[in-house]
């Protein structure tokens, strides 16, 4: 904004299959961008933040430095709750990063409907920011009413209890029996470990 | 992006956005009036007026109807961009007095925000006079 000013006007050009992002106005009253025409991969245009693919690359470091930051927290307020299941963090991850994924979608989308109809240079960061957040908030709230997260965490826990039941307690429950039976002849004076080992 | 397809989805989220920005709009006139009415038990969470900040996509398309593409840089273009500075500070600075306006309107009718009955990532206050 203050490289380009509130009427910084900019248009993106695909000539010979690569993207140019044109600058308007008097290049010379500008500090860094002092050319006119720039490759849309150019650092300088993905470190303003111009045109549609440098707010798209923006987006997506967001995203990833969103999900760095979040997830570790979310962990740890897991952990430091009183019942802490692999179902809660499992379902709490996932139902994060899917919002802050639909988040950024959704503030992608915006950046680049805004950049295709408008040639303000600022139009899309705007809209990716702006959008991002009410998205992100209106998501969070969706999971609240409808209650996802808690309902992905009991499906996770109800299918891990149900997976342990089929393998390790269906393990354990014939050790038992075994252990019961051997008891049984032990007792009674019978062969040890007939009808199991031999 | 096509033109066309950019303005189906402008339109999309500008109806999202009027909408959203109606949810606040409601959220707030009905805690007003939860306060007034001295109700025991008030829900407020103040995360629902950032919906306020997708009134920005509007008012961008409207920026991006009314540019004549014929007239650039011309003192229309500098007024539109102008009056769009201005509605984006208008929203963010709205959102946060209202929602401070809110906060000082259950503060002074001595209702207080009860932790234990916090839920979710956002503020989620619940409030009450006696926790």
């Amino acid at each position: 904004m203050s490289e380009l000013g509130i009427n910084g006007q900019v248009v993106t050009k695909r000539i010979n299959n690569k993207t140019y992002i044109i600058l308007k106005g008097n290049p010379g009253l500008r500090q860094v961008l002092r050319g006119t025409r720039y490759l849309a991969s150019n650092p300088k245009i993905i470190k303003f933040a111009i045109g549609t693919q440098s707010v798209n690359r923006t987006i997506a470091k967001g995203g990833i430095v969103t999900l760095l930051i979040t997830i570790p927290l979310s962990v740890v307020d897991i952990i430091l709750q009183d019942s802490v299941t692999v179902g809660k963090i499992v379902g709490t991850i996932s139902t994060d990063i899917a919002k802050v994924l639909v988040s950024a979608g959704i503030g992608s989308l915006a950046a680049m409907a805004i950049g295709a109809v408008t040639t303000l240079a600022a139009g899309p960061l705007i809209a990716a920011i702006f959008v991002g957040i009410a998205a992100s908030v209106a998501l969070e709230s969706l999971d609240q009413k409808y209650g996802i997260t808690d309902k992905l965490i009991k499906a996770i826990d109800d299918e891990l209890n149900s997976l342990y039941n089929k393998t390790i307690g269906e393990f354990v429950r014939g050790i038992r029996q075994i252990e019961a039976v051997l008891e049984y002849q032990i007792r009674n004076g019978l062969p040890v470990g007939r009808g199991i080992f031999y | 992006m096509n033109k066309k397809l950019a303005h189906f989805i402008l339109l999309t989220l500008d109806i999202g956005a009027i909408l959203g920005a109606y949810i606040a709009y409601q959220h707030a006139v009905s805690t007003l009036s939860s306060i007034s009415m001295g109700i025991e038990k008030i829900a407020f969470e103040s995360s629902t007026l950032y919906y306020f900040f997708a009134l920005i996509i509007p008012a961008l398309h409207a920026t991006a109807l009314t540019h004549n593409d014929h007239t650039k840089n011309t003192k229309q273009t500098t007024i539109i961009n102008t009056s769009l500075a201005i509605i984006v500070l208008v929203i963010i600075s709205g959102k946060h007095m209202a929602t401070n306006n809110i906060e000082s309107a259950l503060a002074n009718a001595n209702y207080k925000p009860c932790e234990h009955l916090n839920k979710g990532k956002f503020e989620r206050a619940t409030y009450k006079k006696q926790c």
